[in-house]
């Protein structure tokens, strides 16, 4: 399915991207982007490094202007918002390499908006500790934990603020495969449980057909394909643009 | 995936009986400590001393406030000489030109202190790292040439004195005054520390973009501490006026007011409230002491300022985190306990 804009309001949408444009100097990062996001579904965002992914994520979240285009998030109007407005209004993100806070303890990392008092009567945030394993290491410095341990401790701290929509950026990148287990079960769980949206970018290709609903394939700022898993897998255009064209006999699964 | 019962939640109620347990502890121990100071006058009968001891409290006020906003954030200010001399300035000019009582103007001081701070947090809070830093030892440098230049309403670079009946009061008067406003300072840092305000300057510290991301407006917090820690330092800057009865540039905007609080804070532990007290008694009294007690050159300016260079050297080759970081990795505390 090639990508086509589509104006109509649905309620199934909760987020969307228009003819979003970004360049750096003379680069064009993006060139008129479309994005839908449904409700409670994982929507993906792949495409080879420098294609874009990341900075659609930060122009989402308000940490990068962009030069024109139109974001909507729930039926509202976001472009111009900034980055603490958005993530108040349910919107969050994690990033390509982990930003918790490492000087300072797993518990504090968790509590660090609210504060402890009010965030210990805090049962989801006590559930989701409980759930990702992070339940011994609470007064640990986060910085001494597991680079796959920092990726839940990221993924909690935001689902502590029981968000709309999660901006994963590379979830899947730098963890073993126990981890990698954990956190396709703790994304799961917060869509099924929690009714959480997600927009994922990862280069694991096995994982991301295995939780996406629905793919986005990007390609040098542009949208080149969106389908299912299946149909992504078969697009001859996302082959290429991974792998160049000419090549013969390869899959992305 | 769930298990039956919720562990963390015991965890998480265990670690915070623990710290509160630590505060209690910690708190006591500096009201004690503050009993105790009250008691420094009726011991020390020589005025020097307790001009040095008042100077002494006057640092760690000094070194304290400075943290509350640079400690804990993580930006670097090399203005509060700014707060500093416009506090004392305040308070001189507005009992010299209205006649006020030495508490109200205080009062003035801290008010229009915690104003300027808050225009200059608008002004250079956009601004990181090393061009923050510069930007706040601009606006220093420059409120310094303006109060010289503004000759006919600040007295220029000759300054003035504070008004006789005010400066005769006895100098046990403005020692419990310094020693009520240095506590204050303590307590006012030590309560941010342990909020969830604290937390979240010490989250913009770590990461200001993942703070961000969290919700927190990053410019109302900082703005804020900037101005409780500048209208600290204004009002120590007031007393300073008071316990040397004349203001000049010169002596109010010294450069020391913005340098020493960073040197003081580095040496007792970059990013503590309490680091920065110690830092203070080992900066400034412990020299004066041996000074007088001829176990150095009894020139400051000399051998001094050699050992204050070589000894930040060393803390900054050896203990990164000064005197607490020591102090931490001997466990003289629980983990994740901050002061």
């Amino acid at each position: 399915m090639k990508p086509e804009i589509d104006n109509k309001p649905s309620n199934d949408i909760v987020l969307t991207v228009r003819n979003l444009h970004k360049s750096y100097g003379g680069v064009l990062a993006i060139n008129g982007l479309n994005i839908d996001v449904q409700k409670q579904k994982i929507t993906g965002l792949i495409g080879p490094n420098g294609s874009g992914k990341t900075t659609t994520f930060s122009i989402i979240s308000g940490m990068t202007m962009s030069d024109s285009g139109e974001i909507t998030f729930n039926g509202e109007l976001i472009t111009q918002l900034k980055p603490f407005q958005i993530s108040n209004r349910g919107l969050l993100r994690t990033f390509q390499l982990t930003r918790v806070f490492p000087k300072m303890t797993v518990l504090e990392n968790l509590t660090v908006r609210d504060g402890f008092r009010k965030a210990i009567n805090d049962q989801l945030m006590w559930e989701l500790i409980e759930i990702v394993g992070l339940a011994n290491n609470l007064s640990d410095m986060a910085g001494t934990l597991s680079f796959g341990q920092q990726k839940l401790l990221e993924l909690v701290r935001a689902a502590c603020r029981k968000p709309v929509v999660m901006l994963l950026d590379e979830p899947f990148a730098g963890v073993n495969e126990t981890m990698e287990r954990n956190l396709v079960d703790f994304i799961r769980h917060l869509q099924n449980e929690r009714h959480c949206t997600f927009v994922l970018i990862d280069h694991e290709m096995r994982l991301m057909m295995e939780l996406c609903d629905h793919i986005y394939v990007m390609s040098n700022g542009s949208l080149i394909f969106q389908g299912s898993p299946i149909e992504v897998q078969n697009d001859q255009g996302t082959r290429d643009a991974y792998f160049g064209k000419g090549r013969i006999g390869v899959s992305v699964n | 995936m769930m298990k039956e019962s919720l562990t963390a939640t015991v965890i998480g109620e265990e670690i915070y009986t623990a710290l509160v347990k630590q505060r209690i502890k910690v708190s006591l121990g500096l009201l004690f400590a503050m009993a105790a100071a009250l008691l420094i006058p009726q011991i020390i009968e020589n005025p020097y001393y307790l001009a040095l001891a008042s100077e002494t409290l006057i640092m760690i006020g000094l070194a304290v406030s400075w943290s509350i906003f640079s400690g804990l954030t993580g930006y670097i200010s090399f203005g509060h000489a700014l707060f500093f001399g416009l506090g004392a300035y305040t308070t001189g000019l507005s009992m010299d030109k209205w006649g006020i009582s030495i508490e109200i103007a205080l009062l003035c001081g801290v008010v229009l202190v915690g104003l300027v701070a808050f225009l200059m947090g608008l002004l250079t809070l956009r601004l990181k790292g090393h061009y923050f830093a510069i930007a706040t030892l601009g606006v220093a440098e420059f409120a310094r040439a303006l109060v010289e230049w503004g000759s006919s309403f600040t007295h220029g670079v000759f300054g003035f004195p504070l008004p006789m009946d005010v400066v005769a009061r006895s100098s046990h008067v403005k020692f419990f005054w310094i020693l009520i406003v240095t506590s204050v300072a303590i307590a006012i840092g030590l309560k941010i520390l342990w909020s969830s305000f604290g937390m979240r300057l010490i989250a913009i510290r770590e990461d200001e973009t993942a703070t961000e991301s969290l919700g927190i407006n990053p410019s109302r917090a900082k703005i804020i501490s900037l101005v409780i820690s500048g209208s600290l330092t204004g009002l120590l800057g007031g007393l300073f006026a008071w316990t040397q009865g004349f203001v000049t540039p010169e002596e109010v905007f010294a450069s020391r007011w913005s340098l020493e609080p960073v040197l003081m804070s580095i040496l007792g532990g970059l990013g503590t409230l309490i680091g920065p007290i110690f830092g203070a008694i080992i900066f400034f009294l412990l020299p004066q002491v041996m000074i007088e007690n001829h176990f150095i050159l009894e020139k400051r300016d000399e051998l001094y300022l050699v050992l204050v260079g070589v000894v930040m050297v060393l803390i900054m080759l050896l203990a990164k985190n000064g005197i607490m970081g020591i102090l931490q990795k001997r466990k003289f505390w629980p983990k994740g306990f901050r002061l």
